[in-house]
């Protein structure tokens, strides 16, 4: 992979050793009371080439440490390290000025999972540009399987997704939006590591057998956000998501931010909160039960299957350091987050506190 | 047709116009994602991992016309 990646660089300098565009680097580190920590650093360029083109490449991974209990006893004795590895190449074309149609293109790759996926967008300002229409098109085809085995034995996992969305402008304070997306996912959706424990009802004995999903899902996305400027200073925005899919998980989600800017713009203070709740799919169960013999066809130990709720609250700040260092414009920004997650009915998990602490830079040259 | 007229009136008059040089509060960092791409991406990749819902998260972007 060093090869293609070095090559892309290159290519990515020549073309646009003299343009206008923007440099972005963000870390995050989650840490939870479950023994989960995750740290993820992710760099990205974005590039014009010419009046009408901006190409952009990107770069992210997940470093994965995890000790939490469901994880010991599903997949390894002690947990387990890994990591992700995750790129973006892509390219918008402004053949017009209300019109962008992009294309981009996102491999990642671990120890376990292989994707490769392809996003396209079109969207067009209509109505004097108060009305923004797009739709996008994303297809990922990926490969699941377990660490060390030949990768003959993984399986193929497809997702297609379609997305639609409407903004439109209110007046020159307010900004609303509507998206609404279908994704349909074939393949394996269970994890190969995890096992259910199912109790044979006449002997009371328990046996451990593997996660068994359905192979298909559809699932629908629809939310509404709006955001307004409470003058010159003061702005807020709330959204709310409505989630259904087949599998029976209908989940509500609710969100607000309140931000505020100081000193001309050069000091952005926000606060956010987002609450979620989720109802568990048809064919989950806390502990499975059959016939002496008998597996139920649909069995999962996912805690993400649960009925579930949680609260994140956030606080950011963000610097806007002006032209300095050679860049047209430098922001700093600090965020940290507190996550409070319940699981209503898994076993093994009542519930996990995570706090994220992250911090970036983007730089305007 | 009456519908579409309807829709279109109805969109055309709502809080009437909206003049280039009057967008400048709409393309305020504050009340754009893009200027939050990577912060945003972040936070998606982390609740994915953690919920059993996705979709609908603002991939498409856009609306203030302040390009």
């Amino acid at each position: 992979m060093r090869l293609p990646l070095t090559a892309v660089l290159l290519a990515w300098s020549a073309a646009t050793a003299y343009a206008d565009g923007r440099a972005a680097t963000w870390v995050s580190v989650y840490s939870d009371d479950d023994d989960l920590t995750v740290v993820s650093p992710q760099l990205s360029v974005r590039s014009d080439v010419g009046q009408e083109v901006e190409v952009e490449a990107g770069y992210d991974v997940d470093i994965i440490s995890a000790a939490s209990i469901d994880v010991v006893t599903a997949a390894s004795p002690r947990g387990y390290e890994e990591r992700r590895h995750g790129l973006t190449l892509g390219a918008t074309w402004r053949p017009a000025l209300a019109t962008t149609l992009s294309l981009s293109y996102f491999p990642s790759w671990e120890a376990d999972y292989r994707s490769h996926g392809v996003l396209a967008l079109a969207s067009r300002e209509w109505i004097d540009r108060r009305l923004t229409t797009a739709v996008d098109l994303r297809v990922t085809l990926d490969r699941v399987g377990r660490a060390g085995e030949p990768s003959q034995s993984w399986r193929d996992l497809q997702q297609l997704a379609v997305g639609s969305t409407a903004a439109w402008v209110f007046d020159r304070w307010t900004i609303g939006r509507v998206i609404y997306q279908l994704t349909r996912n074939d393949g394996f959706m269970a994890s190969p590591y995890r096992f259910v424990d199912v109790t044979w009802t006449d002997t009371g004995m328990e046996v451990s057998v593997p996660e068994a999903v359905p192979d298909g899902r559809t699932r629908h996305a629809v939310s509404a956000n709006l955001r307004r400027a409470l003058g010159k200073r003061l702005f807020a925005s709330g959204s709310y998501r409505l989630y259904a899919d087949s599998w029976g998980v209908v989940s509500h989600t609710g969100e607000v931010e309140v931000q505020r800017t100081f000193d001309w713009d050069r000091l952005i203070v926000g606060i956010g909160a987002r609450g979620y709740r989720q109802a568990a799919a048809d064919f989950y169960e806390r502990s499975y039960q059959a016939a002496t013999g008998q597996f139920p066809e649909l069995r999962a130990a996912d805690k993400m299957l649960a009925e579930s709720w949680s609260v994140l609250g956030s606080a950011r700040g963000e610097v806007n350091l002006g032209a300095v260092l050679g860049f047209r414009a430098l922001r700093l920004t600090l965020k940290l987050e507190y996550l409070d997650q319940h699981f209503i009915d898994f076993e093994l998990l009542d519930g996990r506190r995570g706090l994220i602490g992250a911090m970036g830079a983007t730089a305007e040259y | 047709m009456i519908r579409v007229i309807v829709v279109a009136v109805f969109l055309t008059s709502c809080g009437g116009s909206v003049k280039p040089w009057q967008r400048e509060t709409l393309s305020h960092p504050c009340m754009v994602d893009e200027s939050r791409a990577e912060e945003l991406r972040a936070r998606l990749h982390m609740l994915v991992a953690r919920e059993a819902s996705q979709g609908a998260a603002g991939a498409a972007g856009g609306g203030c016309g302040c390009r």
